[in-house]
């Protein structure tokens, strides 16, 4: 149970969506739902939950990480609240 | 590596998965391909289980999906649930090569040490194995219904995109 959401500007180039992984995982936060971002350029977003975890639990996380996805696609999230946790 | 004198490497150092790396899952032959060269030359493969192990991938070890023998594996963060204990496995040639050579801060207290056998206990009776294995892939399919939705998802991968696993 280890899964990596990586995020990219465009398919083809693969080019790392390192902002746009921090706004996800802020917007998350937010949304009740806590998650990190790894990788070299800080554009992977690890899911290591805890072996117990219910499915529930997972449904209600993904539905939050969806909802985040969107709110970050639609520019809706906060620049500058996400700029002063950026690269913790 | 293919040409790597066994003096002047003492040990190769993976993570099955990588984690902090970005969550990389290497294919399928690649660590057994590792595994041969590093045998054949006298280097010592260590496994570094520390985020995989202890039930993660759905083996004990997420080194128990290939067929191969680590020299050293070492554990930490699950290994006590939230107490602090980790550990360094080997062979007793590699472990004994010096006396007194470790200076591990959080190995064995009796407290660390009976709330892991408790965690092995809790992970065999409710068949953790089983569960990581199968929540694994339930998640790892929901992430990609949801990245075909989403332009800015360019990959989802996990333990489950491997069929052995």
């Amino acid at each position: 149970m280890i899964l990596g959401v990586e995020l990219v500007k465009d398919h083809r180039a693969k080019m790392p969506a390192t902002f746009e992984t921090a706004s996800l995982v802020y917007r998350a936060y937010e949304l009740g739902l806590l998650l990190t971002y790894v990788g070299t350029y800080s554009n992977v977003v690890e899911i290591t939950p805890p072996l117990t975890i219910g499915i529930e639990e997972v449904d209600r996380a993904l539905e939050i990480l969806e909802k985040a996805l969107d709110d970050v696609e639609k520019d809706r999230v906060d620049r500058e609240s996400v700029r002063r946790f950026i690269g913790w | 590596m293919g040409n790597a004198p066994a003096e002047d490497l003492a040990a190769v150092i993976i993570e099955p998965v990588q984690s902090d790396g970005g969550v990389i899952v290497p294919p399928l032959e690649f660590i057994p391909r590792l595994y041969r060269i590093c045998r054949d030359r006298g280097i010592s493969l260590v496994v570094d289980e520390v985020k995989v192990g202890f039930g993660r991938t759905g083996r004990f070890f997420a080194i128990e999906h290939f067929d191969v023998a680590p020299d050293v594996i070492s554990m930490a963060k699950p290994m006590a649930s939230g107490f602090p204990l980790s550990a360094v496995v080997g062979r007793a040639e590699i472990m004994d090569a010096a006396l007194a050579a470790h200076l591990f801060t959080s190995s064995a207290h009796p407290v660390s040490c009976a709330a892991s056998l408790a965690t092995i206990n809790v992970i065999r009776r409710e068949k953790l194995l089983e569960r990581a294995s199968k929540m694994g892939n339930y998640i790892l399919e929901r992430l990609k219904e949801i990245a075909e939705k989403h332009q800015l998802i360019g990959d989802v991968r996990g333990d489950g995109d491997d069929p052995r696993r």
